[in-house]
């Protein structure tokens, strides 16, 4: 089965992100595919720096270079909560984090069978 | 998984207003996904059914209510909105304290089975 996750929590404040890796995880052992993995609300704060909590960036770049997957973030819910855009014109993204819009994540609902939801 | 070729989505907004952001940026969701051409539905439910009261004045709060985004649901082709009758009843609410989508059209008031049968027919569910 083709899968989707939507991670809308931060990683110390909410338990979404860890959850969201093992579950990935255990989905990937299982024969599944990830499809994408997009990052919403204060979903957003899992693309910093890894805090020892295992579930921040270092986490999930480590399990997208395996799998390939889409890894994105929200770049609104970026915004509004004062993360710093790179500034030079490259793709943009955030630790690997792909920068990319609500049309990601309509994206994701049309392709993947099952969307799952994590953090709300 | 049913096979069609125009998915049906769900958005459940079950969030109050001003606490989080959640139920907001849930129908921003919903918003950009109806870009799509699929059939999007919307549902209140739980504390969401909050986000669609009356006469709120959210710009003490610098905050846009959802409320105020109601009427215009309709020129994103989002027709199928929904609020949930026992969650509005558990707190003290009747449809007379909600905002009104346009003068041609009400939110759908859904019993609990009701929801039921909603979240069976979806392709997918998300949930804010």
């Amino acid at each position: 089965m083709k899968m989707a996750l939507l991670v809308l929590g931060a990683p110390c404040s909410s338990q979404a992100s860890l959850t969201a890796l093992r579950f990935a995880h255990a989905a990937l052992s299982s024969g599944h595919q990830i499809y994408s993995v997009f990052f919403y609300q204060d979903g957003v704060y899992c693309a910093l720096n890894e805090t020892g909590l295992g579930n921040s960036a270092e986490s999930w770049q480590k399990l997208q270079s395996d799998h390939r997957f889409d890894l994105s973030i929200c770049v609104g819910a970026t915004q509004k909560r004062g993360l710093t855009l790179p500034e030079d014109g490259r793709p943009p993204q955030i630790n690997g984090f792909a920068l990319s819009g609500l049309g990601q994540l309509a994206d994701a609902t049309l392709q993947a069978d099952r969307l799952l939801t994590f953090g709300a | 998984m049913l096979e069609r070729s125009v998915k049906h989505l769900l958005f459940l907004i079950r969030s109050a207003p001003y606490t989080s952001l959640r139920g907001a940026e849930g129908v921003e969701a919903a918003l950009a996904a109806s870009v799509f051409d699929q059939q999007i539905a919307l549902l209140w439910m739980d504390d969401g059914v909050y986000q669609l009261l009356n006469d709120q004045q959210g710009e003490a709060l610098s905050r846009q209510p959802v409320a105020k985004m109601v009427p215009a649901l309709h020129l994103y082709d989002i027709d199928h909105i929904f609020v949930c009758a026992r969650s509005m009843t558990e707190r003290g609410l009747v449809p007379d304290d909600l905002v009104v989508p346009d003068d041609n059209r009400s939110f759908k008031l859904l019993a609990t089975a009701e929801i039921s049968d909603l979240i069976q027919a979806q392709d997918q569910v998300l949930s804010f």
